[in-house]
């Protein structure tokens, strides 16, 4: 049963590859069927993953000894309750709108400011100048984040160098790392020498 | 920025309950948890459904009969929710990491490793720019973790190099790093603000 998806993996990976490389009139049609069907297929795989998750918070909600069992139930019923208004009143309408706009991002922004509070503990205990190299990372953190404000404008070049000369060099580095071994974890897929797939 | 009093009132009741966990991992943080995973699983279902299902597939289904086949790769890919069943569903993850495998090959090639060299390839005739070259160079020796198992006299030669060129490169990482956390500081901050702002302005109203 390991050679079907390896083969299936292989040939439809080496399709697309020669698409995205070559414009040709057989090779385009089924390129792009091919990415066609992946974006349907993840829609599917979306899907797998989210009744998983209700899966772990029914059982959760079964065993009702669980200390959680009660956020569980949150859980579940919120996330019903949104599919339901969704599938009756479909997506680009006011209900959907209206969760989206004041439950949604509420919440979401509610959870990444609180990110600034942990960022502020991080930093103290990161960036405490104990050697030369958490000098240089505090020194670069400072002169960004004063060189935003108004008051010290004399900073705003400081700031403009660092982003553009070592802190290019530096996120450049790992771009290029980054997509190194991105092309060498793609190349074991299309050779089948990793096979995820078939665990 | 909504207008709806229910709507300011649901906004700031959930906004204050993800706050309390300022003071402590309360029930009342953990409950904003909850329905904010729910939220995102009713919403990501629903355009799911809407965005791609219906459109791409069910409603071009009689039209493209050829769209048998990712419903039926998308049927095999659900029988992954019993552990008990025959592996079937292996054929339709093999098929997006197939596709999946090849265009982040063609994407990290085209889109972010020839653009990055491009644009390293620079006349050295400014200190910026040679800085840049081998801050780049040095960066990525940064990341070497493999060492020649018998090292002869010339490739440890150049093996004490790339150590040393490396180990100035993460200098340049960590200039990096710095810059991104700073970034990423003021992002947050901004949102807060933002928050903050919604709570004294929109709800409140001591705020003008």
């Amino acid at each position: 049963m390991r050679l079907i998806p390896t083969a299936i993996a292989i040939a439809v990976g080496l399709v697309t590859l020669l698409d995205y490389f070559y414009a040709n009139p057989i090779l385009d049609p089924i390129g792009d069927a091919f990415k066609q069907w992946t974006i349907i297929l993840t829609a599917f795989a979306l899907i797998l993953g989210l009744i998983n998750l209700l899966r772990v918070h029914f059982a959760r909600i079964v065993r009702r000894h669980e200390a959680s069992a009660g956020y569980s139930i949150v859980v579940v019923v919120t996330a019903m309750l949104v599919f339901l208004v969704g599938m009756w009143f479909m997506l680009p309408s006011a209900p959907m709108t209206w969760i989206f706009d004041n439950v949604y991002t509420p919440l979401q922004g509610a959870f990444f400011a609180l990110v600034a509070f942990f960022l502020a503990t991080a930093a103290y205990r990161a960036l405490r100048a104990r050697n030369f190299e958490t000098l240089l990372m505090l020194f670069a953190a400072l002169v960004v984040l004063l060189g935003q404000t108004p008051l010290l404008g004399v900073l705003a070049d400081a700031r403009d160098w660092v982003l553009n000369v070592p802190s290019a060099a530096g996120v450049r580095g790992i771009l290029i790392g980054v997509a190194l071994g991105t092309i060498a974890t793609a190349l074991r897929f299309l050779v089948g020498m990793d096979r995820p797939y078939s665990e | 920025m909504t207008t709806d009093p229910i709507g300011i009132w649901v906004g700031a009741i959930l906004t204050l309950l993800v706050f309390s966990y300022l003071l402590g991992d309360t029930p009342l943080f953990r409950l904003a948890q909850a329905i904010f995973v729910g939220v995102t699983i009713g919403y990501a279902a629903t355009a799911a459904v809407y965005l791609v299902l219906l459109p791409m597939l069910f409603d071009q289904l009689l039209v493209n009969p050829v769209l048998i086949i990712p419903l039926i790769l998308g049927l095999l890919l659900l029988t992954k929710l019993r552990a008990s069943w025959p592996s079937v569903g292996n054929i339709s993850i093999a098929f997006l990491f197939g596709v999946g495998g090849a265009l982040a090959l063609g994407g990290a090639l085209g889109g972010t490793l020839l653009p990055q060299l491009a644009a390293t390839i620079v006349p050295l005739d400014s200190l910026e720019n040679i800085m840049l070259v081998l801050g780049t160079i040095g960066a990525l020796l940064s990341f070497r973790f493999m060492r020649p198992q018998q090292p002869r006299v010339a490739t440890r030669a150049l093996e004490l190099i790339g150590r040393g060129w490396g180990y100035v490169g993460r200098w340049f990482v960590l200039v990096a790093f710095g810059a991104l956390f700073a970034g990423t500081a003021v992002s947050r901050v901004s949102i807060l603000v933002n928050r903050v702002y919604f709570l004294l302005h929109d709800w409140i109203q001591v705020v003008r």
